[in-house]
């Protein structure tokens, strides 16, 4: 490599003026990471594959059939709803995941700071209305039939 | 940062915009980082879209309340389609006891779930990679810890496949 670089602009290359906040989200996205395989893993087996968690008259009707799925929305632990909390734990981890995966591809297509807050901010709200939808959904689901 | 540190190749702008604008679209412009990279972003996108079209799916689950109908009967109908036998002819696999019926398992949820595992088993295992690197191990050596968790996540991905092949079957054997 045949150019010099000072070790001030070197430091300068890694210390980004404007975004020293962005970091929490940087280190949101890698421990978000981390904790959605595990919370995919057991998303994936509890709805779709492993018919042993249910109980036998449930189980009759598949393992991803609506009664099923409400029986899991239903289920209380110590009077806690613990498959709604969660399904709402992964959801809000998965959201803002993949909306702090768009807001880096985004970073990266341009440099204006308006622009930038701007789509942070539609993001976070796109979230959160995901976020309220699913709840709605899950909770719907967990009260039909009951009325 | 180390005063002997490079400057990577990547970071020295010395060909013309246009030129660099063609290097886009040459594959082997790229190195095995920079594929790992983009392959990343590829498969963040598209689990987004499956993401949208699973929220959008299991809206079925609230309609029939909606709409009037019994509950969840367009959502079984729809998840009875996904999970209907594609070749419902085929001999079912016998490896001496166990018996696992293929012909019945081998549908369109589980060609989409082949699909999706692969996807996400790359993403995770990249990120992984990414993880490691922002920790500062192995930046050096980042083309072989590619190649090795590439390996590793092929094998996760088998492994995966096999076991929702024949997980449905090993708790019917038990339950029975």
């Amino acid at each position: 490599m045949g150019i010099e670089i000072s070790s001030e602009s070197k430091l300068k290359r890694f210390v980004p003026k404007h975004q020293a906040r962005s970091a929490i989200w940087w280190v949101f996205q890698r421990v978000s990471g981390f904790l959605l395989f595990f919370f995919i893993l057991f998303h994936m087996l509890a709805n779709h594959y492993l018919t042993a968690l249910l109980p036998a008259d449930i189980r009759a009707s598949g393992v991803a059939s609506f009664e099923a799925v409400q029986w899991k929305m239903q289920y209380t632990y110590l009077g806690i709803p613990l498959y709604l909390v969660i399904s709402f734990c992964m959801v809000t981890l998965l959201v803002f995941h993949m909306l702090n995966g768009v807001r880096t591809v985004i970073l990266d297509l341009t440099t204006n700071q308006t622009l930038r807050k701007l789509i942070a901010f539609l993001l976070i709200i796109i979230g959160l209305l995901v976020i309220s939808y699913t709840l709605w959904l899950n909770l719907t689901v967990a009260s039909i039939g009951i009325r | 940062m180390a005063e002997n540190e490079e400057i990577h190749d990547s970071q020295i702008d010395t060909s013309s915009k246009a030129a660099n604008f063609l290097k886009w679209f040459n594959p082997f412009a790229r190195g095995i980082g920079m594929w790992a990279w983009l392959l990343q972003r590829i498969t963040g996108l598209l689990l987004i879209f499956y993401v949208i079209f699973h929220f959008g799916m299991i809206f079925t689950l609230a309609v029939d309340s909606i709409w009037g109908l019994d509950a969840g009967q367009f959502y079984n109908s729809l998840i009875h389609w996904v999970n209907s036998p594609i070749f419902p002819d085929f001999a079912p696999l016998e490896f001496g006891n166990i018996v696992i019926n293929i012909q019945n398992i081998i549908s369109i949820g589980y060609m989409i779930d082949i699909g999706l595992i692969a996807i996400l088993v790359y993403h995770g295992f990249n990120g992984i990679r990414v993880v490691l690197f922002d920790l500062g191990i192995g930046i050096r050596s980042q083309k072989i810890i590619f190649w090795i968790l590439l390996i590793l996540g092929i094998i996760t991905w088998f492994l995966a496949l096999v076991f929702i092949l024949i997980v449905p079957e090993i708790v019917i054997l038990a339950g029975e």
